[in-house]
């Protein structure tokens, strides 16, 4: 991910039917939004593997949120419901390994959201500014600062 | 018949149980040795470090190491022996994914508060009033230097160290495992059959349920995770069935299926990940989360019942992980800045 070396990095999990929507409608809608988050767009919230959190998060993203229906909407019956069991239990697995929670949310954002998901990102990308870079993000970029000395 | 093949069988952090392993394959050694000579063992053959380093480059045909790299001792014998043999060959789930060592890295502050731990004052258990650490170094009163290898930051799995040719997994391999290796090297040797490909994992593509002869039912809800030892386990229904958090699902399969199917015990994971995953315990998590208590009042849910459904898994970390942290895709503890 390349993008301005300090600014906080946020990779956004959405699904097709509702959030997807929503983020093309808060567009659409020229609602002011910050500019520092990269929306991948999937089938289902239940498409959204635990791994590529962790993925994310391992390429060095500050901040992720998962984004699907709200609960009843699923495009899908009920893969919203099983999504938020793993995103709840992924939670607890973070913790463990030391990332704060607070770089990690879940959402339920609609197709008429558009506004939702505008304030979402805002509030997230005001949270994650407060928390500065992911550790992880900050240990990549110093391996890459030694390689480029060593390479120097 | 043609020269012997050349084998090493080595340590690194270990308990042995790969050793014992190897024994196991009983009628299979005499095979073995018909095509092989061990020529550097640290438990089977009386050899030193300097037997090896002696050997010219490339002269072992295949190394075999088990155990953790944990320290800078078992870092160089990897490198060593790769330089001296023409296969290697990581023999057992710490060598393949790190193992159950590997869990070390998912302690906050790292070897320092590891070593702590074990020598400080945290412990009620620990009594070491001077406060004596193993030092890396130490010089005798009579002059002499001795040394001591000093521990990695955190383990990798050997191919993050060394290039490495095949992989064994388990803990430790099961015997038929053993035995299709040391069968393809046999007639590889014997009657020119080529080897398994670079990179191969000597075991199934498929999951353990595939191998599992449980019953499975076509729908799962687990309303409530049990451990082990709560419940009296049936020893034919499918233990996510009776709510006993069971690898099989994410696991690889090549074992045989014998924890499930004679022990009466759930997978615990050993075999690492299948080949279309990159990481067992999200794997894992993703398929216990689909499963895990679906109750008919989905719509209005609160956040605390539903963080009360997810806590019923003690530890998700260690329990998902269990063997392959070192191999996962964020593979050590960080420290998070608070707000």
């Amino acid at each position: 991910m390349s993008a301005d070396k300090n600014k906080p990095l946020i990779v956004v999990l959405s699904c097709n039917w509702c959030t997807y929507a929503g983020a093309d409608l808060a567009g659409v809608s020229r609602f002011q939004m910050p500019t520092n988050f990269r929306l991948i767009r999937t089938m289902c919230s239940a498409r959204i593997d635990p791994e590529l959190v962790l993925k994310a998060f391992a390429k060095g993203a500050d901040g992720v949120i998962v984004a699907g229906c709200h609960p009843g909407d699923c495009h899908y019956i009920s893969g919203n419901y099983r999504e938020r069991r793993r995103i709840k239990l992924l939670e607890m697995m973070l913790k463990q390994i030391g990332i704060s929670p607070k770089r990690f949310a879940l959402e339920w954002i609609s197709a008429s959201e558009g506004q939702k998901f505008a304030d979402t990102m805002r509030n997230f990308s005001a949270q994650i500014d407060r928390l500065g870079m992911s550790p992880i993000r900050i240990k990549l970029m110093e391996e890459n600062e030694r390689k480029e000395v060593a390479h120097v | 018949m043609s020269e012997k093949i050349r084998l090493a069988i080595a340590t690194a952090a270990t308990c042995d149980g790969c050793d014992m392993a190897i024994i196991d394959i009983d009628g299979m050694l005499l095979d073995l040795f018909d095509i092989a000579d061990i020529v550097f063992s640290q438990t089977y053959v009386d050899t030193k470090y300097e037997d090896l380093e002696k050997m010219p480059d490339g002269y072992i045909t295949a190394s075999l190491v088990h155990g953790s790299m944990r320290d800078e001792e078992n870092v160089h014998l990897a490198k060593l022996l790769r330089k001296k043999s023409k296969l290697m060959v990581a023999f057992g789930a710490c060598s393949a994914f790190g193992g159950i060592p590997s869990l070390a890295n998912s302690v906050k502050g790292g070897m320092g508060k590891i070593w702590q731990t074990v020598y400080g004052k945290d412990t009620a258990s620990t009594v070491n009033p001077e406060g004596t650490t193993p030092q890396h170094k130490w010089k005798t009163p009579l002059g002499r230097t001795l040394t001591l290898p000093e521990a990695e930051q955190k383990i990798v799995p050997m191919d993050k160290i060394i290039d490495v040719d095949y992989y064994l997994p388990g803990c430790p391999p099961a015997v038929s495992t053993i035995k299709t290796f040391v069968g393809a090297v046999h007639s590889h040797v014997t009657k020119g059959t080529p080897l398994p490909p670079k990179g191969a994992i000597i075991a199934s593509e498929k999951t353990l349920c595939e191998e599992c002869p449980r019953v499975k039912p076509e729908k799962y809800n687990i309303k409530k995770i049990n451990r082990p030892y709560e419940i009296e386990l049936d020893p034919e229904k499918c233990f996510l069935e009776q709510g006993v958090i069971c690898l099989g699902v994410a696991t690889r399969a090549g074992c045989g299926a014998q924890c499930t199917k004679v022990g009466n015990m759930p997978c615990r994971g050993c075999y690492g990940p299948t080949g279309l995953v990159l990481d067992q315990g999200a794997s894992m998590l993703s398929a216990l989360g689909s499963i895990l208590d679906m109750t008919d009042h989905e719509l209005d849910m609160t956040d605390d019942e539903l963080e009360k459904i997810v806590a019923q898994v003690p530890d998700p970390l260690g329990t998902f992980y269990r063997y392959t942290f070192g191999n996962a895709i964020i593979n050590e503890a960080v420290e998070d800045a608070e707000e």
